[in-house]
């Protein structure tokens, strides 16, 4: 019996039911690991938490509560729909229809089985969507994977451990299998390497619907038959949530992998909608970690439910009561419906070809009952079941040292270095990945993921228009680096918030607009300094999304990405993904990033500073030293809000700001060659009038440097001066200007530093992943 | 139990064969395949006859224009390897549930029993096993949920 619990749990458990007087059943102790695996419960997140940073010691009582879920409970915006409490958060769209995103990782699975993996976990998260509320319908997918690089040498890779090019090709694969049969199109992600990926790679995967307004609300009641729809149930995936709460290592089995069938899960979400629309159901969960144990288990929690095991379909005879009530068989939601409603329901089920069965029927007697065969084979309080989890304690720490000053020269060809750093992988095109994702399904896709003159240009976020009779747009994008966690994990948090926000902006969502999601990856939180990690980053976050009033709406936690063999463990580093969720009242006023006009202006909205820890500039020259880039929170909202503004205010057909591109890895050099070879134009820069917010005396920082909130902006030169009073009081210059077909820079002595022609460029940045 | 191969009728047209081949070239570095054909395996576990399954190839498994089949023998007869990759018993075959879905709304009648799918790569050219061998494990199979068996022409 796998059951991750930890002694203090055991304990309590082994108290439960000496008071009641009898041993547990096997489904009993089964159901109460599931309820309170890591994975349903989030213990680490609601855990006492000992935590001393730099000799300070303090108590931290949840992680979640003293800083995620703080920013959304201060919130002012009143868009807030349903936040933290269902499947996914929900938003306000337009006049008669909400939004909901949720997204999160299907990691161990993916390190087993690629391929099944990624495409689970995209299936996963679109039943997510599908369960919120009455039911969302998805409209959109992103996909952000992290992974070791594809050049690993194969001579060294650790027994049990597939190559990481392996492993990215499987799980492309299964994001486009699953995404291009449903068809949802699949419009934003990110890759990034990394070697301590190797043994647990990450697989997140988001998704996005749409939802009538007043359909937010859910609520069981007393009497309602309990059906699960969709595919049958196996074998498969038994203690899915249970498994993923503890790390791997060689010997890990089988049991936990699926492939999905989009096809499936496309007839039951046709039935679903219709049956919403219809008012048939009064509250609707998906079938994900826990199978019907963490379903039911949850709908029932206020109430009561009685379930009989043996009506359950089957893909085979043979299973036991307790592999019914666990499996984690894809494809299956679970709804309760009053008993009159059932045979319209089963109508519409027929039609669309999927199963709907009654199970069993919610109670008013605050207890879960399973019965197989007429025989009682569990029996638990709702109460101990779901409150009786004991709170972790856990102990934290974290100290900083100096920052240091980096330690190598200024590079002398500059040329050679931005070529350098377009072909590292994490900046590199990922085209052959992102091509075989079907962008267009649904018709509604406003900006895609590569814009420009020949549709190879990385765009900086998505919009996508959900009602094709609304000129409104759903934004999506998103902002990962776990690189700057090895310097600070706080300024990595505000980093990456401040990266989700600046690429929604850059194509003109509305500042104010703006929701976003976490999603952690951590390594074991029961080690002191990887938890103290974990703390700082949740205080980065606290305090960026506090500055800005942006508020978190979902998230999800991954941790125990560890990888034992006998040479030792790999821990990932940290990581979290931020997606946002922002909104663009009229679609037609989107920014893309290429280059529109020869003879418009260039300007750069931001300070750059000397920030180039943690950066790629950095990573090509071994160094991990140098200063993590920082958010300045006053500075960033006031820029964004003006920016915002702008974009929003100008007229569609005749734009202030034609171009807009965001500065993150590479800096302004990477940016700029991107504006470049995205549009076929070629630009010349002066460095000397970049806005510095510290002094900085060479070339190369400034050019790579990845300090946050910056923009690379094109301004249509005949309204350099409307442009000019709309920026007034941020920081901001006019850098240069759209000619010839080369990138031409001129460094801060006027003398020209780096001349190279943008197909040079281009191939650079394409040859890296072109397979 | 009979078992059904279904590959392209012209083998320049093997998509699947033809990435195969450049992966194991470009991510396992082994040299000297000249042509992977590959298969789709259906094996029938039901009392269906080898007359009715026939007539269910050619009319609803298969295209006539571009796809050509077996039952009960090799598709390709001249190869040096073939490698066929299936599904470990406990993991569930949704391509077998459909075509199981499929037979049934040909027939217009429900059948008893199963079908269950396979992957099958034939190869050709100066190989030698142990290079088939990895292929299959790093390649073509994922033993965590599949199985692999080799081929040796005769």
């Amino acid at each position: 019996m796998l059951l991750s619990l930890d002694l203090i749990e055991m304990k309590k458990i082994q108290k439960h039911f000496s008071d009641l007087k009898r041993e547990p059943t096997q489904i009993e102790l089964e159901t109460l690991a599931q309820t309170w695996s890591e994975h349903c419960k989030h213990k680490t997140f609601t855990a006492k938490i000992d935590y001393t940073e730099n000799g300070k010691r303090e108590q931290i009582t949840g992680l979640f509560k003293s800083f995620i879920k703080k920013v959304t409970d201060e919130s002012k915006r009143k868009w807030l729909v349903s936040v933290f409490s269902d499947n996914a958060g929900i938003i306000g769209f337009n006049d008669k229809f909400n939004i909901a995103m949720k997204a999160e990782t299907h990691n161990h699975p993916s390190a087993l089985d690629p391929y099944g993996g990624a495409n689970t976990g995209l299936g996963g998260v679109i039943r997510d969507v599908l369960g919120v509320g009455l039911g969302a319908k998805p409209f959109a997918n992103t996909d952000v994977f992290c992974f070791a690089p594809h050049d690993f040498d194969s001579k060294k890779l650790p027994k049990g451990i597939m190559h990481p090019k392996r492993i990215f090709k499987g799980v492309r694969q299964g994001v486009r299998d699953y995404g291009n049969r449903i068809g949802i199109p699949t419009v934003n992600g990110a890759i990034i390497f990394d070697e301590r990926y190797l043994g647990n790679p990450l697989v997140y995967c988001g998704t996005v619907g749409l939802i009538p307004k007043k359909m937010e609300h859910k609520k069981s009641n007393p009497g309602d038959l309990i059906v699960v729809l969709g595919g049958k149930t196996g074998r498969d995936g038994i203690h899915g949530a249970t498994f993923s709460s503890i790390e791997l290592d060689e010997s890990t089995s089988s049991s936990a992998v699926q492939i999905g069938n989009p096809i499936e899960e496309k007839k039951m979400l046709d039935a679903l909608l219709k049956a919403r629309d219809l008012g048939l159901y009064t509250a609707i969960t998906d079938c994900g970690a826990g199978g019907f144990s963490s379903a039911v288990g949850e709908m029932a929690e206020e109430i009561g439910a009685k379930v009989f095991l043996e009506k359950a379909p089957l893909k085979y005879k043979g299973l036991k009561p307790w592999e019914i009530w666990l499996s984690e068989a894809q494809e299956r939601m679970v709804i309760a419906i009053p008993k009159e409603n059932f045979e319209k329901l089963k109508e519409i089920c027929d039609i669309e070809g999927t199963n709907a069965t009654i199970i069993g029927e919610f109670t008013n007697t605050k207890k879960l009952e399973l019965f197989y065969e007429n025989e009682l084979v569990g029996e638990l309080g709702m109460e101990f079941l779901h409150q009786g989890v004991p709170q972790k304690e856990l102990t934290a720490e974290w100290s900083r040292e100096e920052e240091k000053e980096i330690d190598f020269n200024e590079s002398v060809n500059l040329g050679k270095t931005i070529k350098l750093l377009l072909g590292m992988p994490n900046i590199a095109s990922k085209e052959t990945t992102v091509r075989g994702y079907d962008q267009e399904v649904m018709g509604g896709t406003v900006l895609k993921p590569f814009v420009g003159k020949e549709n190879d240009g990385p765009g900086d976020a998505a919009i996508v228009r959900p009602i094709l009779e609304d000129w409104a747009g759903a934004v999506i994008s998103n902002g990962i680096n776990s690189f700057y966690s090895d310097l600070d994990s706080y300024w990595m948090a505000c980093s990456v918030i401040d990266e989700a926000i600046r690429n929604s902006i850059a194509v003109g969502t509305d500042f104010e607009r703006i929701a976003i999601l976490d999603n952690f990856s951590w390594g074991n939180p029961e080690k002191k300094k990887v938890l103290g990690e974990l703390v700082r980053a949740c205080k980065g976050c606290y305090d960026c999304a506090k500055a800005f009033d942006t508020p978190f709406i979902s998230g999800k936690d991954s941790l125990y990405n560890e990888y034992s063999n006998e040479n030792g463990t790999i821990s990932i580093p940290g990581t979290l993904l931020i997606s946002a969720l922002g909104v663009i009242e009229d679609s037609r006023k989107k920014v893309s990033m290429p280059f529109k006009k020869e003879g418009n202006l260039i300007y750069i909205i931001g300070e750059t500073y000397s920030e180039v820890g943690g950066s790629h500039y950095a990573k090509i020259l071994n160094s991990d030293k140098g200063k993590v880039p920082k958010v300045r929170f006053e500075k960033a909202k006031k820029l964004y809000s003006k920016v915002s503004k702008l974009m929003k205010n100008q007229k569609t057909d005749e734009k202030i700001i034609c171009a807009c591109h965001d500065c993150s890895e590479g800096g302004i050099g990477v940016a700029l060659a991107e504006m470049c070879f995205a549009s076929g134009k070629g630009a010349e820069l002066f460095l000397k009038k970049v806005p510095l917010g510290e002094e900085i005396k060479r070339n190369d920082l400034v050019l790579f440097s990845e300090s946050n909130t910056r923009f690379i902006v094109e301004v249509e030169a005949g309204k350099k001066n409307e442009f000019e009073e709309a920026m007034n009081g941020t920081a901001f210059a006019e850098i240069g200007n759209i000619c010839g077909k080369s990138l031409v820079v001129n460094g801060l002595d006027g003398n020209k530093v780096l001349q190279e022609g943008i197909d040079e460029l281009k191939r650079a940045w394409k040859k890296t992943l072109w397979w | 139990m009979h078992k059904l191969e279904i590959t392209v009728s012209n083998k320049k047209n093997d998509s699947t064969g033809f990435s195969t081949k450049t992966d194991i070239e470009e991510d396992l570095g082994i040299t000297g395949i000249d042509s992977i054909g590959f298969a789709e395996v259906y094996f029938f576990e039901t009392t269906l006859d080898k007359e009715k399954i026939k007539e269910i190839a050619e009319k609803a498994f298969t295209d006539p224009l571009i796809q050509k089949f077996t039952i009960d023998e090799e598709v390709y007869e001249n190869y040096d390897y073939y490698v066929e990759v299936k599904l470990h018993e406990d993991v569930t075959d949704n391509v077998g549930l459909v075509a199981i879905e499929a037979v049934e709304d040909f027939l217009g009648k429900k059948i008893e029993g199963k079908i269950r799918t396979a992957k099958k790569y034939y190869f050709e050219g100066t190989i030698s096993k142990e290079q088939i061998e990895k292929i299959s494990k790093e390649l073509l199979a994922n033993e965590v949920i599949e199985t692999f068996t080799i081929g040796e022409k005769k």
